[in-house]
């Protein structure tokens, strides 16, 4: 795929042209990043609301029937479910991995095994997550099929 | 006719060998064919197994306990149980001098090898879930 940037400041608004044969998955995937489809989440940090970045968030977490967004060193508080999460962000990297948390795989570093032979994931931040052995198996497929995409 | 697959096919052999030889030795125990001995081996073999199978059937109840410390839980309340029959079938059957011995050392041989190849299974697969983590963040658009 041949890539063209011009940089024309005589040019009133930002504008993206894309020439193609077919609109392979690929092509598909740069128009939803250029139309903007990624949801907008809004969270509370200090009593004042804020848009969430999703791709700076590494996981969510419920404690205490609140649910919590956390980027890399600030958390912030949503009003969405974790169910309202799994089902809206799934295609963007986020999967259930316990009953309380749903993480980002894009923000994964590696998966080890503990001494209890418990799963746990190492976040790029270095925060550590279980894996339950109820999700255990739908977290390896999602894996799986996120691999493939190139 | 709805298609079979192998796996349920191996599975009805098994059940129904099972049914055949548990049959076959109570009817031969009753008729007073073969001796009491070798029949008590089978039958104490498929008490065994349906200890083992119903114990390791807790693994999805509880969850929330790490793997390691449900599987020593397992084995424990497994042994617990049948040693305990043993000695209590002991009047009827009068166990051998070594027969705890060896029902210890049978059950733990196996046992050991299904957890090793249990944690050789985890291991084996997060380092694929390591490789998969890799190539999804690198084609990640």
């Amino acid at each position: 795929m041949r890539l063209k940037i011009v940089e024309a400041c005589k040019e009133s608004e930002e504008r993206v042209e894309i020439y193609c044969k077919q609109q392979t998955s690929l092509v598909k995937s740069i128009i939803q990043l250029v139309k903007g489809n990624q949801p907008d989440l809004i969270g509370t940090y200090n009593e004042e609301k804020q848009i969430i970045d999703i791709e700076k968030v590494y996981y969510f977490e419920a404690v205490e029937k609140k649910c919590f967004a956390y980027l890399e060193k600030k958390v912030l508080e949503v009003s969405y479910t974790l169910a309202q999460i799994e089902e809206d962000l799934k295609e963007y990297g986020f999967i259930r991995i316990n009953k309380s948390s749903i993480v980002c795989i894009y923000k994964i570093e590696k998966l080890r095994c503990a001494v209890n032979m418990r799963v746990i994931v190492v976040l790029d931040n270095g925060e550590e997550l279980v894996i339950s052995r109820h999700y255990k198996k739908t977290f390896e497929a999602y894996l799986k099929s996120k691999r493939g995409l190139k | 006719m709805k298609k079979r697959s192998l796996k349920d096919i191996g599975l009805d052999i098994c059940v129904s060998y099972t049914f055949i030889s548990i049959g076959i030795h109570l009817w031969e125990m009753f008729s007073g064919y073969g001796t009491l001995k070798g029949h008590m081996k089978v039958f104490s073999m498929f008490f065994c197994t349906i200890v083992a199978v119903l114990i390791l059937s807790l693994y999805q109840m509880l969850e929330d306990w790490p793997p390691l410390i449900l599987i020593i839980f397992q084995y424990v309340l497994a042994m617990a149980i049948i040693l305990g029959t043993l000695y209590l079938l002991n009047p009827i059957l009068e166990v051998a001098p070594g027969g705890y011995q060896d029902m210890w050392r049978s059950f733990t041989i196996i046992y050991v090898i299904g957890a090793a190849v249990y944690y050789i299974e985890i291991y084996l697969s997060i380092k694929r879930q390591n490789k998969w983590l890799k190539d999804a963040k690198q084609s990640k658009v």
